[in-house]
């Protein structure tokens, strides 16, 4: 079903620097690159810009070009961009220039470097723990632009794209009580979550004492009907019960799946998956380390892992989705940071606080059908 | 040469975890298992399927009409009718 255009294969070229600071070329490896959270990223930032346009996360019919570098040229690159063909302004757009829809950074091909990193480990090449720098190459597919995806001629699927459910409400209005945590929030999409629901889970991750816990956060996405703009609000948290609980790991099985769309059924209120939450007990897994080494452990701080970040690919694809984790460190206590999709990549994002209901009322429930 | 539709082959409807993904499903052979579904859908609709171990992910099939998970032996014929609506859930871990 992914399926975009690209005109273009990507490698990544890995160099350690001498104490001259010159980079010596130690690998290269081809760069496979799965674009659907970038090409959803695109597509959800272009529907809030086109609040006249059906808010359809349609990425059929996306492309993506390279961004040369400009002082290194090709075939080195800075970027991608990615833009689809029912962008109407970008119009007559010269090939490769600038305007032609979102950049996306080279920092999107960084999980890769580092999977294909260990590779270099295990031939010699790079100690293990060496620092390494990486640039990523675009080179011309010679005939037709490839497709990414294939199909089988026995099974086929063909998507069902529907508006999103935006709910009216007034974003001045939820914000009154609102406190702002976390990093700055620039031009990224309003995310507001209740006090009540931040102390939920904090609850339940202090009731799992050596062990993660986690659950799903449910909401809307709103649309203020004065601005237009587009916010999401959590309303609640389903905690995952049935998942398989460790001190390091937190599987989410398909009967936490099951009681998720048991609780949404029940409570009745439209709501959607806006994402998911779960803890970092790192008090417990540093418990038997010396008192001097907690505090600068890097597990004591704000992150989110390889698997936390494999986990919202793989069910909160969607550019709206968020992850809240419920971090307890001996160097911060407790805190509650927040992480979301931007160009692509997981990153760590600031949010609101609802610190008292809001005196808004959601109207009837608007869905855009065109 | 035209594209000859399998006569014995259904449709269904199929979605993500979320509800958000949503694809109608042709040429789905009665004859096969739930597993064998499983392993040609999950990759048509773009979803992961492997880990960030690269190890395989697994999903179960959720019926709608009868609320339960099928198992990955049973057969699609016997489990499965024209315009089911299932939904792909995986077994996935964080940590």
């Amino acid at each position: 079903m992914t399926s975009v255009r690209s005109g273009y294969c990507f490698a990544v070229e890995f160099f350690r620097s001498d104490a001259r600071g010159t980079l010596e070329k130690i690998g290269s490896c081809p760069a496979d690159m799965d674009w659907q959270p970038a090409l959803e990223c695109a597509r959800f930032e272009w529907i809030r810009k086109h609040r006249n346009e059906p808010p359809v996360i349609d990425t059929s019919g996306g492309s993506i070009v390279p961004s040369w570098d400009p002082a290194m040229g090709r075939p080195y690159i800075d970027g991608v961009y990615i833009r689809f063909d029912d962008e109407p302004e970008l119009g007559n757009v010269v090939q490769d220039g600038p305007g032609l829809g979102m950049l996306i950074p080279t920092e999107i091909f960084r999980p890769k470097a580092v999977q294909y990193s260990s590779q270099l480990v295990d031939q010699g090449k790079l100690a293990k723990g060496e620092t390494f720098r990486y640039r990523v190459c675009a080179y011309a597919l010679t005939g037709a632009p490839q497709r990414t995806a294939s199909s089988k001629p026995d099974l086929s699927v063909e998507p069902i794209f529907e508006p999103i459910r935006l709910v009216n409400r007034d974003l001045a209005d939820s914000m009154r009580c609102a406190s702002h945590y976390g990093p700055e929030m620039g031009d990224e999409l309003p995310v507001i979550i209740p006090r009540r629901v931040l102390q939920e889970a904090t609850r339940l991750t202090e009731g799992a004492g050596a062990a993660e816990t986690g659950g799903v956060l449910l909401g809307h996405i709103h649309e203020d009907p004065n601005t237009t703009e587009l916010f999401l609000r959590v309303t609640a948290q389903v905690p995952a019960r049935r998942a398989e609980q460790a001190l390091t790991k937190l599987t989410f099985t398909p009967q936490v799946w099951s009681d998720v769309d048991a609780a949404l059924r029940l409570r009745n209120e439209d709501e959607i998956y806006l994402g998911w939450w779960h803890s970092h007990p790192a008090r417990q897994w540093c418990k038997d380390c010396p008192v001097e080494n907690r505090k600068r452990c890097k597990l004591s701080g704000e992150f989110f892992s390889s698997d936390d970040a494999a986990l919202h690919q793989c069910v909160f694809p969607h550019a709206y989705s968020i992850a809240l984790v419920i971090s307890d460190s001996y160097a911060h206590g407790l805190t509650w940071p927040l992480f979301g999709w931007s160009r692509g990549i997981v990153a760590q994002r600031g949010y609101l606080i609802d610190e008292g209901a809001s005196a808004a009322r959601s109207t009837a429930t608007t869905v855009v059908t065109h | 040469m035209a594209t000859t539709v399998n006569p014995d082959t259904f449709s269904l409807q199929a979605s993500d975890v979320s509800g958000q993904k949503v694809v109608k499903v042709a040429g789905v052979a009665p004859d096969s298992t739930v597993r064998e579904l499983v392993k040609g859908l999950v990759p048509k609709m773009g979803l992961r399927v492997k880990d960030s171990n690269d190890r395989p992910l697994t999903y179960h099939v959720r019926l709608d009409r009868e609320g339960r998970h099928l198992h990955d032996s049973e057969i699609v014929g016997d489990v499965l009718k024209p315009g089911d609506q299932i939904v792909l859930h995986p077994n996935v871990m964080a940590g």
